[in-house]
């Protein structure tokens, strides 16, 4: 390793190596049929499969999204658990084949389609699912729908043998998790990107994956969020990481301060929204008056930033009715 | 029965005689091939000439791709003075491939000073949206857009579904900018409502919603009408509707709302144009 390796071992505190491989270390490339999905190591027994940072397409089959593992004595932690069956089943394969340990469990980390229709992989394995209460819910109330609709999107073909399946075990709070002799915290920080949003740290690594609480170079889905709630667990989750690495739902693993750009989308759009909406805007009008340059570059800009103006702008609405 | 409310009816039959609408394919190109719309037609408008060249009459801005399937904003913009001798009577909001095709159908009077309207409507697959302006002499007008719109998992945490309920029937009602007497002003009128269709299942109990939505609309200003409206489960959830009044002097602008349970809403707002 040359320049790569730069200011990439940097030891913490507690004198261990904590950014050793935080550059570029491509483990292992885990085939998927055709596509290969790339590994990153981040430090001793904790990976992550980089997912597309776009929207499910036949091109990317539906493989959204960071989907992580943490590799312990006796066995491995799975963090999400991919868009379909099929892809459930790959990274079951691939974690085992990688980590040399069975997959004993899985967090969920959000109620979202690309972390939740491969559930069924694990479950059919033995393998307990866990959540939090409120994301289990969700899963039951509405991801029927997305299924019929990633069946139409990605062909009946791809989503072979997906159900929906809520996951089984639920949590209500943070706590510890002590799994496949790993040891590892639950944080639910309150209502953020969704009301059953967890993050799951890594106590040996000090590696936070944070699920879709932080979405690095793509504009974040505030459909399930709470603005002010999401804002404050951002600046939770910096503090938390302190030095280490945080994993996002989307985009490469990060340092806590670019967790800033985050923030300041939720608060920047939530601003304008309100200005908007005071001013009388019509809902018709308000994608355009909302336009964002700081933002526009991010990956989805088109077209979530325009839903995510219409979701608030209507949230606002809903709460006028209330006074 | 009105005649309106019949024909909203025989728009909801002529889809289901039409088979699911959702099976339906329009052709972005082609407005005049899909097959809701020509049994529509025929239903509605007879051998009667519609003129599709109406730019200078009626134009509708709706979204190319929605942002959100269940709320699409539609704007409709005439281009007609309102004057007792020639005016638009009726503005037809149609959108093919929805189960109930006819959306709604506006009424405008003189005193409406515009016929200009603005809502939400849900739109269940890519379809043609039309708006048709009737005039009070009889031609028709008829402009259309494609959009491109479906669902996915897009029903929000229902974070607020029992607020939604404890707040049905209230109203927020109000008139936009400088009222000047004699100039159309704009008011719009929303309505808490959760306009549920009786199409939705709920996942979770399996059972349908059942139907409950906002039926008719009307609003006078100093006792005169200058809009009603005949609606159904096409407007979103939460109605919403931007039209224009003629201000003379100081009146009052009422709307009284009437959904499917028969409940009754009103409200009213003092308008004070000078004069």
């Amino acid at each position: 390793m040359k320049h790569a390796q730069k200011g990439s071992c940097e030891r913490s505190a507690r004198g261990r190596c904590t950014a050793w491989l935080s550059a570029v270390l491509v483990l292992a490339a885990a085939s998927f049929g055709a596509q290969a999905q790339e590994v990153r190591t981040v430090a001793r027994g904790v990976h992550v499969f980089i997912g597309d940072s776009g929207e499910p397409t036949p091109a990317n089959r539906g493989m959204v999204g960071n989907i992580g593992f943490v590799v312990g004595e006796t066995g491995t932690v799975m963090i999400n658990a991919g868009a379909s069956y099929r892809h459930g089943r790959a990274l079951l394969a691939a974690a085992e084949r990688i980590g040399g340990k069975p997959v004993v469990l899985v967090v969920i980390t959000q109620p979202l389609q690309e972390f939740v229709m491969g559930a069924a992989a694990f479950a059919d394995r033995g393998i307990p699912v866990l959540a939090h209460r409120a994301s289990a819910e969700l899963v039951a109330a509405r991801c029927h729908n997305c299924l019929h609709t990633l069946r139409q999107l990605l062909g009946e073909d791809e989503m072979a043998g997906t159900r929906v399946l809520p996951p089984d075990r639920r949590i209500d709070a943070s706590g510890p998790l002590e799994a496949g002799g790993r040891s590892l915290e639950l944080i639910h920080p309150g209502w953020g990107s969704s009301p059953g949003d967890l993050a799951v740290r890594d106590l040996e690594s000090g590696v936070v994956f944070a699920g879709a609480l932080v979405s690095i170079g793509r504009i974040p889905e505030l459909r399930d969020g709470d603005p002010a709630g999401w804002r404050k667990a951002l600046a939770d989750l910096q503090t938390l990481a302190g030095a280490e690495l945080i994993v996002p739902g989307y985009g490469p693993p990060v340092r806590a301060g670019a967790l800033d750009a985050v923030s300041d989308y939720i608060g920047d759009t939530e601003a304008r929204v309100r200005a908007l909406f005071a001013d009388d805007t019509p809902l018709s009008a308000m994608v355009p008056a909302a336009h964002l340059p700081r933002y526009a570059g991010w990956a989805l800009y088109q077209p979530l930033h325009g839903r995510n103006v219409q979701l608030r702008y209507l949230a606002l609405e809903r709460a006028s009715f209330a006074h | 029965m009105n005649t309106l409310t019949s024909l909203l009816l025989a728009g909801a039959l002529a889809a289901s005689l039409g088979g699911p609408a959702h099976a339906q394919r329009s052709d972005p190109e082609n407005p005049d091939a899909n097959a809701t719309w020509q049994q529509l037609r025929t239903t509605m408008f007879q051998a009667r000439t519609i003129d599709t060249a109406a730019d200078t009459i009626i134009s509708l801005e709706a979204p190319e791709r929605a942002q959100d399937a269940a709320i699409v904003p539609i704007s409709i913009r005439t281009h007609v003075e309102q004057r007792p001798e020639r005016f638009i009577e009726r503005v037809y909001l149609m959108i093919d491939n929805n189960p109930s095709p006819v959306g709604a159908i506006f009424h405008f009077t003189p005193a409406s000073g515009r016929a200009d309207i603005e809502t939400r409507v849900r739109v269940d697959a890519y379809t043609h949206v039309r708006a048709i302006a009737e005039m009070n002499t009889g031609e028709l007008y008829m402009t259309t857009r494609f959009v491109k719109a479906s669902g996915g998992c897009s029903a929000p945490p229902g974070k607020d579904m029992t607020a939604a309920m404890a707040s049905l029937g209230k109203m927020r009602f109000r008139v936009e900018g400088e009222v000047e007497p004699g100039k159309p002003a704009l008011a719009q009128l929303m309505i808490s409502h959760p306009n549920n269709s009786g199409l939705v299942m709920d996942q979770l109990t399996r059972m349908y919603t059942p139907a409950h939505f906002v039926r008719r609309i009307q609003v006078s200003y100093a006792g005169q009408p200058v809009l009603s409206a005949d609606v159904d489960f096409s407007i979103s959830e939460n109605p919403n509707f931007r039209f224009y009044f003629v201000p003379t002097g100081e009146g009052e602008l009422k709307a009284e709302v009437i959904d499917t349970n028969a409940l009754r809403f009103e409200t009213a707002v003092e308008v004070d144009a000078g004069s």
